[in-house]
């Protein structure tokens, strides 16, 4: 895929408010390019903006379609969609983890299943970005054991494991210390070097005003609706 | 209105029927191909078979001992009585090998395993880890269930070997110390192998394979049938284990009328 096709796009894009899921979208037109970061605010304590199952193909829509890599989700062969997903790394908002598996088998689920990279070699990249992320390693227990922030950052590990393509942080930072976030910002800029589209979404000011957040596209719920912010 | 009534009852009971066949065809469909079991299937496969099969030994083995001493030592006693000792092997295949142990087998694999498996299912979709697995691009048909389903059918054919060996020897021994059998092993085997027909070999494979298969095919859609509220787990868990036992009485009957045939 060239640097000029979007990873992602979302055209026309209306979601109803699903009465115990998430919060609706309205008419979202919104391309997302190799190598940028788009930024949006949605206030604390908000509904749950489901932006991220709109970018996986994963939520009916009620109107518009939404591309990945230039296919639209619902014309995709299901294995294809598969594949694609296996392409997209995430930090979800909520619950993120498979509770019968451990942390380092959650963490190294989606690679091992896609891919045929020997595991100590996914492991070893795992490991390289748990210490990145400020972990000693990635744990090697479940889950429900495993303190909050530490797990927000085993998340983060996971997101970024095995390089995908994009890169949906749902809130990444919630129940993490301030200190971790310039780690979060490195990989992300990493992540950006190396073309893959990363979407942020954020409730913080402290994220949005960081000096080493690299140039973003901006953007703040209001109400059903997407709107630009001015950069600054 | 009551006409009415059983008929709407019976169409539900024949399409819920209808799509535990199609969701097993699917599965059956789709494990035949070799690219969908990557190693995180297999390793499901083994972790599946791990608990439900040998987990299960010690139990089911305790149960075959105490069936092999109720039922070989019986049977033994009255054809020895009756002086029809050398039906021993064809009575002791028709009972322990057609009925009982399939059906004990079944029950405690659907008691211990299916139980579980649909109170796993039920708690993963209402946590919301199913969504998870489909971010990540995991079908849940090839990455839990087909897995799960193999695994399941394959355990209760091998616990029934097994609980058929155990409930043998139990028996023999047992009919050793209280002397109501003969001492010569070789003369038991014999009697028992002589009793064991290729419609035997049939009847143990359908009646092992295919409940297992309904089995956790009814437990996997009834477990993931759950939606919002962890107060389905456990409702969801007793229609797994219901309907697993009619679908299990409902084959068995089946397989023994056509064996007979």
């Amino acid at each position: 895929m060239n640097g000029k096709e979007p990873i992602l796009e979302f055209a026309d894009v209306t979601i109803a408010s699903a009465r115990l899921g998430h919060a609706g979208m309205r008419c979202v037109n919104q391309r997302f390019l190799p190598g940028t970061l788009t930024l949006i605010r949605a206030e604390e304590g908000s509904e749950h903006v489901p932006i991220a199952g709109m970018a996986e193909g994963l939520l009916p829509l009620e109107e518009g379609r939404v591309l990945c890599m230039g296919e639209v989700w619902t014309a995709m062969p299901p294995e294809r969609a598969l594949q694609r997903r296996a392409r997209i790394g995430r930090v979800f908002d909520g619950c993120g983890w498979i509770s019968n598996l451990s942390v380092e088998e959650n963490v190294a689920l989606s690679q091992r299943h896609h891919t045929g990279r020997p595991a100590a070699q996914i492991l070893a990249e795992a490991e390289s970005l748990a210490r990145a992320f400020g972990l000693s390693e990635v744990p090697k227990i479940r889950p429900a054991l495993v303190p909050h922030q530490d797990l927000r950052r085993a998340e983060w590990v996971r997101a970024f494991l095995g390089s995908p393509l994009l890169i949906l942080l749902e809130y990444p930072m919630r129940g993490v210390p301030p200190g971790h976030l310039p780690r979060l910002i490195a990989a992300v800029r990493e992540a950006c070097a190396r073309k893959a589209a990363v979407l942020w979404l954020t409730d913080s000011d402290r994220v949005e005003r960081h000096a080493e957040l690299p140039p973003a596209s901006r953007y703040a719920m209001r109400g059903a609706a997407l709107a630009a912010v001015e950069n600054g | 209105m009551i006409i009415g009534t059983i008929g709407r009852h019976a169409i539900a009971r024949l399409r819920a029927a209808a799509h535990l066949c199609a969701v097993l065809w699917s599965i059956l469909r789709q494990a035949a191909r070799p690219r969908h079991w990557p190693r995180t299937t297999r390793a499901v496969f083994a972790r599946q078979l791990l608990f439900t099969g040998v987990e299960a030994l010690p139990f089911v083995s305790l149960v075959a001992f105490l069936t092999g001493i109720s039922v070989v030592v019986q049977a033994q006693v009255w054809l020895s009585k009756a002086g029809q000792s050398e039906l021993l092997g064809g009575v002791l295949v028709a009972v322990i090998i057609r009925e009982v142990a399939p059906l004990l087998v079944n029950f405690i694999v659907i008691g211990r395993s299916g139980a579980a498996m649909a109170v796993e299912l039920a708690t993963m979709k209402v946590l919301g880890e199913i969504g998870v697995m489909d971010s990540q691009g995991l079908d849940p048909l090839l990455y839990l269930a087909i897995p799960r389903t193999l695994a399941m059918a394959l355990s209760v054919f091998c616990l029934t070997i097994w609980f058929s060996i155990v409930s043998f020897a139990s028996g023999y021994l047992f009919g050793i110390i209280s002397g109501a059998g003969a001492a010569d092993p070789v003369a038991f085997l014999n009697a028992v192998l002589k009793g064991v027909h290729p419609a035997d070999v049939y009847n143990l494979l359908a009646k092992t394979l295919v409940p297992g298969l309904f089995t956790a095919g009814i437990c996997i859609i009834e477990g993931l049938s759950v939606r919002y509220s962890i107060t389905e787990v456990p409702q969801a868990a007793t229609r797994a284990v219901v309907r697993s036992i009619a679908a299990l009485f409902i084959i068995s009957a089946v397989v023994s009328v056509l064996t007979y045939i």
